[in-house]
Formats: structure tokens, C-alpha cells, sequence
């Protein structure tokens, strides 16, 4: 790879692109509506909405239970549903389709009042950060009140603490949106381009020249860097300053950056070159990108979606940067992030090989 | 070494289709070697193949002492391409295109100076999709040029162009060949072949049908040359009456076919003799299209009843 062909290639590149108003339409000033759109949606009247959760009280409803429920229902980040003492909860959740349980240990009153120690049970779903942190926070809140009163500091069994705040649907569309701009500008763009070179026998035309197919490669994953650096800047200020959307802007955000034109340049590189026709790649362009942008919660946070639909989240690539840039920007919990930012490096690594391997610039 | 291309027992085949039937040739360095054929005639086959665009089923073929499809890189240094309807980056104007194409071999080709070379210095500003066909030519004639390549391949590069745009290109051709180039060139006009070709192929279902100067090619296949004389129908008479030439009439002009070097003297003298007065001579000779449309039609008409 030589740098100043890439740089050539880069900069006839960013040109003619600049020089096309659908690019620039879809690349930029799209994000801006949908942010305008999305977040008069979701803001509406400024309260959050609450996530159900499910609890079981095994205190024979003692009055120290009874005001620890009541103050949990009174943060409005959870509403609070009871659950027979019968049954088992984690079986209820699953045969309900929710996630988020609470167990108040049977003696729960007594040791509060008598000041001995007591374990409280909080169960989220550990890929739902947005819900797990509304529970969370509630519980925290309620468990402060008791705290408040000089009685011994309660525990309970869950581990991802995420600090106190209430969440609120807006909160989820700025890295939503931003998940769509990393999707869409690498993938239509990329499918068009190379259905459309492949059509005019542009890639003959430049396997004429010294340039490698990884150098363009590389070149058209550059420019997406910029695209898509430059609608995250408008998605996140616009989050910001018209809908005081909760975003944290950390290194942590930069990395998906990076890595998500990576995987998509190379992604609809693939489909455009693998694909016979022009029209066949654009079908199976639209056949990735369309669920894709639906079930990994772009649009519409995995957390809000229906309990039985939010697992078919987590097969497509884009959920893990919409999860990750949430866990970074959102709750600003790195920790959470790296698993998603190891799955997004490794997918990007190989369909980056991939296409570099499988893309033909001229026939046999 | 003075061949720049050489071409042995080159087969190419796409399933059943034989589109390069076993054809044979070489070009020497410095000269204009035209491939003139009718569509499908295995024309761009062959090209591409000798770019190292297309592999070849079965034969060798060098382009400057290598092998096109192996040793594609080094070669892509030293030619210069205009492939069949030659396009670019919609949004690139003729400059920015000759700066790309500079970057990309590192070399330090002037835009102005090219494209002045080719006539495009008015349109160096303009995106490549408000060209028209003829200026898309000429870019892709500057593009091929920027390398400062020793052989051209032009495949096609004036179908579907004005008069004008073909003499321009033409021009540029000729300056190719006088600055030691050589030129490889397909063409489905005769006229760009004799006009430009130091040698022509003639091509046709992927066989070479014969091969020579544009020259040697009309004494080979074409009928004599002959003499056209307008006059009084005297004229005819009096040479079928004294001489022994081939004499024929049409429509008030009087046809003699030169078969042998003194027969136009002989043809004149006898008339001066006899006092006949004519009003016009010429003489005529066979185009390559002449020439082109017979071989072809042989050839076809040789398929059908053997089939
Ligand atoms: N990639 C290809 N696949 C299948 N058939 C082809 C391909 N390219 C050319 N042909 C066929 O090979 C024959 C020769 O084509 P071509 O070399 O383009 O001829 P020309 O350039 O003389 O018009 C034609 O019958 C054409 O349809
Ligand atoms: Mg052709």
C-alpha cells in the first residue's frame, strides 16, 4: 500500500462526491431529520417511560416491604407489577416475555428493623443495558431511603451498577441514529459504486494503473470515516441542543467510528462485487441493511421493542455498535463496552479480508 | 528486440463460443498495427487479453517480452489503454482526472500540456458527464497517455464520433507513430485503418482472414485498378475495335480495367490516335472496404453451403 496513491485516490474520491447531492442529502442532512423526527417522537411530553418490573415479595407483605415497593414505583423509571410468592420468577419472566425481576427475601422487614443485613435479588437482562439501567437506578434510589434510615447497608446480587440518573427514550436515539449513519452511508453508497464501476468498466479502467484494489479499498473506507464522523457531529449536537439528549462524547465512541465504515465499506464491497447484476446487488444490499436497521435498534431501542423480539436483536453486526456507543455515550460504562467493540473488530477484520480477497478487478 | 506484441496459436473461448480461433500475428515496435473486423469479430477479446485484462485459453502472447496476464503490473507501466467506449468517474473533470492518473504512476505529467495535446484544453473544467462522445475519447486518449507509454491499444477509438472528433483523434495517432510509439488499433471502419495502419488484420469469427499494408491488401484481394473515361460513346467503341483491353460501359462512362502496366498508355494513345475527344479520365482503385466487404462475404457465403 503507498500512501500517496491512496491520498489520490482519496481526494478524486471525496470530489466527485461532494459533487453529488443524493450523497449529501442522504449522508448528512437525512440524519438531521431523522433526529428532528425521532426525537419530537420520543421526547413528547419529557417523562420517561417506565420499564415494568416484575417483584416478588416473599416478606408476607411486611410495612418496610410495602414503602420499599412504593418508593421504587416513585422514581417513574419502573412500574412496579406483583408476582405470586407460588411461583418461580425467573420462569414467570421468561414465560412473559420480561426481564426485569425483583426479590424481596422473606425476613426482609425484620432485618431491616433489627439491623442485620439482607440480600435483595435484581434481575435484568445483562444485553438490555437501557432497562437494567432503569431498574437499577430505581433500585438504588429505594434501597438509599432504607439506607437513609440508619439501617445496615443492603446488597443485592447484580453487578452492573450504572450510576444514578432517569433514562429516557431520547436518550437511545442519538446512538440509534448514529448506528443508521454507520450502515447507510458506507453500505448504499458502496453497493451503487461498485455495482455501477463493475457495470462501466471502471475497475478495468483501473487495473490499468498502479493502483491496488486495497489502496481503493482503503481510500473509500477513509472518506466514510469522514461521512460518517461528520453526521455523528450533527446527530450529537442536534440531540443535544434541541432535545437534551444525554451523550457522553469518550474515546470509546471514536473507536466505533473507526471500526464501523471498516466493516460496511468492505460489507457492501462484498455484496456489490459478488453479485452478477447491478440490480441484483442493490436487492441484496437492501436485503441486509433494511432488518438490519430495524431489529438492531437504530430506530426503535432494543429495549423498548417486544421481550420475545429483542433476542433476533443481537444477530445483526449493527447491534453491537448501537450497544456499544450506548454503553460508552449514554451510560458511560467502557466496561460494557468492550465486548462489543472486540465482536465489531473481529467481523470488521474479516469482511475486510474477505473482500479484499474476493473482489476481482478484472475477468479470467 | 523489435516486436513489441506477439501473438501464437491465441484461442479464447467462452463456453462453446470460440471468440479467438487459433489467430497468430506480430506487431513490430513503432508501427501502427490495425485489427479491423466487424462486431463480434474477437476484436476487444484480444485486446484485452494482450493487457493482461482477460486470460487467454490456450497460446502465447508477449507484450514487450511479457506475459500480459502474470506480469500485468510491470506491463500496465508501459502501455497506455483506451478500452472500447472508454468512461470515467461522472464527476471528475478532464483535469482532475490526468492529476489522478499522474499520482497514481508517479509521474509528473502536465494537464495542460495533454490536454492541449489533444484538444480538450476548453473542456478541462467540465465534469466527465457533460462530455461529449468525441471529448470522453479524447480524455481517455490524454489518460492513456500520461504514463508515457511505448505501446498504445486503442480499441475502437472513433465509433460513433462526428467527422471532425475522428480527424482530431486521427491527428494524435499519427503523432503517436512519428514520436516512435507503437499503436495497436481496432477499428470497424476501413477508411480509419488505410488512413492510419502501417499494417492491417483482418479479423472475422475469431480468424485472421489475411494481413498485410493497406496496400498490398487491395492488390492481393481487390480487383485491378481502372481507367474512367467520360465521352461520346466513340470512345468505347473505337478501343473494343483496336485493342485487345477489357472494356466495359456504364451509364455514358467507359471502364477500362488495367490489368497490365502499359495498358493506360495504350488506352489514351489509341484514342488520341483516332481522334476520338473525351471529356473527362480518372482512374479508380479498390478501397479496403472493397476489399473488406468481399473477403467477408466469401467467407459467409463459404459457411452457409458448407454447413
Ligand atoms: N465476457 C464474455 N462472455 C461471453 N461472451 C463474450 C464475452 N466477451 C465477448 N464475448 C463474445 O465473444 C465474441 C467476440 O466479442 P468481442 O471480442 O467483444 O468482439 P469485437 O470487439 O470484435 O466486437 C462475441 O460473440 C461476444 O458476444
Ligand atoms: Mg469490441
Amino acid at each position: 500500500m503507498k500512501p500517496r496513491r491512496i491520498w489520490a485516490d482519496f481526494h478524486l474520491y471525496s470530489r466527485s462526491y461532494l459533487r453529488s447531492p443524493e450523497a449529501i442529502f442522504f449522508s448528512l442532512i437525512f440524519p438531521f431529520f431523522l433526529i428532528l423526527m425521532f426525537g419530537a417522537l420520543y421526547s413528547g411530553g419529557g417523562t420517561p417511560s417506565a420499564v415494568p418490573l416484575y417483584v416478588q415479595n416473599l416478606d408476607h407483605n411486611s410495612n418496610v416491604s410495602e414503602s420499599f415497593l412504593s418508593d421504587l414505583n416513585r422514581t417513574g423509571l419502573v412500574n412496579v407489577a406483583m408476582v405470586s410468592p407460588d411461583v418461580s420468577l425467573q420462569g414467570y419472566l421468561t414465560s412473559h416475555s420480561q426481564s426485569n425481576g425483583l426479590i424481596l427475601p422473606d425476613g426482609f422487614g425484620a432485618n431491616v428493623t433489627q439491623g442485620r443485613p439482607s440480600t435483595i435479588t435484581v434481575i435484568t437482562n445483562p444485553y438490555d443495558q437501557g432497562a437494567a439501567g432503569l431498574v437499577q437506578s430505581a433500585v438504588g434510589y429505594a434501597m438509599s431511603v432504607v439506607n437513609q434510615r440508619g439501617a445496615p447497608p443492603l446488597v443485592y446480587e447484580s453487578t452492573d451498577y450504572v450510576g444514578v440518573r432517569s433514562y429516557s427514550t431520547i436518550d437511545y436515539v442519538v446512538p440509534g441514529l448514529i448506528g443508521l449513519s454507520i450502515i447507510t452511508s458506507p453500505m448504499f453508497s458502496m453497493v451503487t459504486l461498485t455495482a455501477e464501476y463493475k457495470k462501466e468498466k471502471l475497475f478495468k479502467q483501473l487495473s490499468l494503473t498502479p493502483l491496488t484494489k486495497s489502496e481503493w479499498l482503503a481510500s473509500k473506507i477513509m472518506w466514510n470515516w469522514v461521512v460518517v464522523a461528520a453526521s455523528a457531529v450533527i446527530l450529537i449536537a442536534t440531540g443535544d441542543v434541541v432535545f437534551h439528549a444525554a451523550f457522553l462524547v469518550s474515546p470509546y465512541l471514536l473507536v466505533f467510528l473507526l471500526i464501523g465504515p471498516l466493516f460496511f465499506v468492505s460489507l457492501g464491497m462484498l455484496v456489490g462485487t459478488l453479485s452478477k447484476k447491478a440490480e441484483t446487488a442493490g436487492f441484496i444490499g437492501n436485503l441486509i441493511t433494511f432488518p438490519m436497521m430495524f431489529l438492531s435498534g437504530a430506530f426503535i431501542p432494543v429495549s423498548i421493542m417486544p421481550g420475545w423480539l429483542q433476542p433476533y436483536a443481537r444477530i445483526w453486526p449493527l447491534y453491537y455498535f448501537i450497544n456499544g456507543i450506548t454503553d460508552a455515550s449514554v451510560f458511560n460504562n467502557p466496561g460494557g463496552t468492550w465486548t462489543d467493540i472486540l465482536i465489531t473488530l473481529v467481523m470488521a477484520a474479516v469482511t475486510f479480508a474477505a473482500a479484499v480477497v474476493l473482489f476481482r478487478w478484472r475477468e479470467d | 528486440m523489435s516486436e513489441a506484441i506477439q501473438v501464437q496459436g491465441l484461442v479464447k473461448t467462452y463456453g462453446p463460443l470460440r471468440a479467438v480461433d487459433g489467430i497468430q500475428f506480430q506487431v513490430n515496435q513503432g508501427e501502427v498495427f490495425s485489427f479491423l473486423g466487424p462486431n463480434g469479430a474477437g476484436k476487444t477479446t484480444t485486446v484485452e487479453i494482450l493487457e493482461g485484462l482477460r486470460r487467454a485459453t490456450e497460446g502465447s502472447v508477449r507484450v514487450l517480452g511479457m506475459d500480459p496476464w502474470e506480469e500485468g503490473r510491470a506491463l500496465h507501466r508501459r502501455i497506455g489503454v483506451i478500452p472500447q467506449g472508454f468512461k470515467f468517474f461522472d464527476k471528475v473533470t478532464p483535469r482532475e482526472a490526468i492529476r489522478y492518473y499522474a499520482a497514481l504512476f508517479g509521474t509528473r505529467a502536465d494537464p495542460d500540456l495533454l490536454l492541449k495535446r489533444v484538444l480538450l484544453s476548453d473542456k478541462a473544467q467540465d465534469t466527465f458527464d457533460k462530455l461529449s462522445g468525441g471529448q470522453r475519447q479524447k480524455l481517455g486518449l490524454a489518460l492513456a497517455l500520461v504514463s508515457d507509454p511505448e505501446v498504445l491499444f486503442l480499441d475502437e477509438p472513433t465509433t460513433g464520433l462526428d467527422p471532425q472528433a475522428r480527424r482530431a483523434i486521427w491527428d494524435v495517432i499519427r503523432e503517436l507513430r512519428t514520436e516512435g510509439r507503437t499503436v495497436f488499433l481496432t477499428t470497424h471502419y476501413l477508411d480509419e485503418a488505410e488512413e492510419l495502419a502501417d499494417r492491417v488484420a483482418i479479423l472475422h469469427h475469431g480468424r485472421i482472414i489475411t494481413e498485410g499494408t493497406p496496400r498490398d491488401l487491395i492488390q492481393r484481394h481487390g480487383s485491378p485498378p481502372r481507367l474512367l473515361i467520360t465521352g461520346p460513346r466513340e470512345v468505347a467503341r473505337t478501343l473494343k475495335a483496336h485493342t485487345d483491353l477489357e472494356v466495359q460501359e456504364d451509364h455514358g462512362e467507359t471502364h477500362v480495367i488495367l490489368h497490365r502496366p502499359g495498358d493506360l498508355s495504350r488506352a489514351v494513345q489509341t484514342l488520341e490516335t483516332h481522334g476520338v475527344r473525351w471529356e473527362d479520365l480518372s482512374t479508380e482503385r479498390d478501397s479496403l472496404e472493397d476489399v473488406f466487404i468481399r473477403l467477408v462475404g466469401e467467407m459467409d457465403e463459404g459457411e452457409i453451403t458448407s454447413s
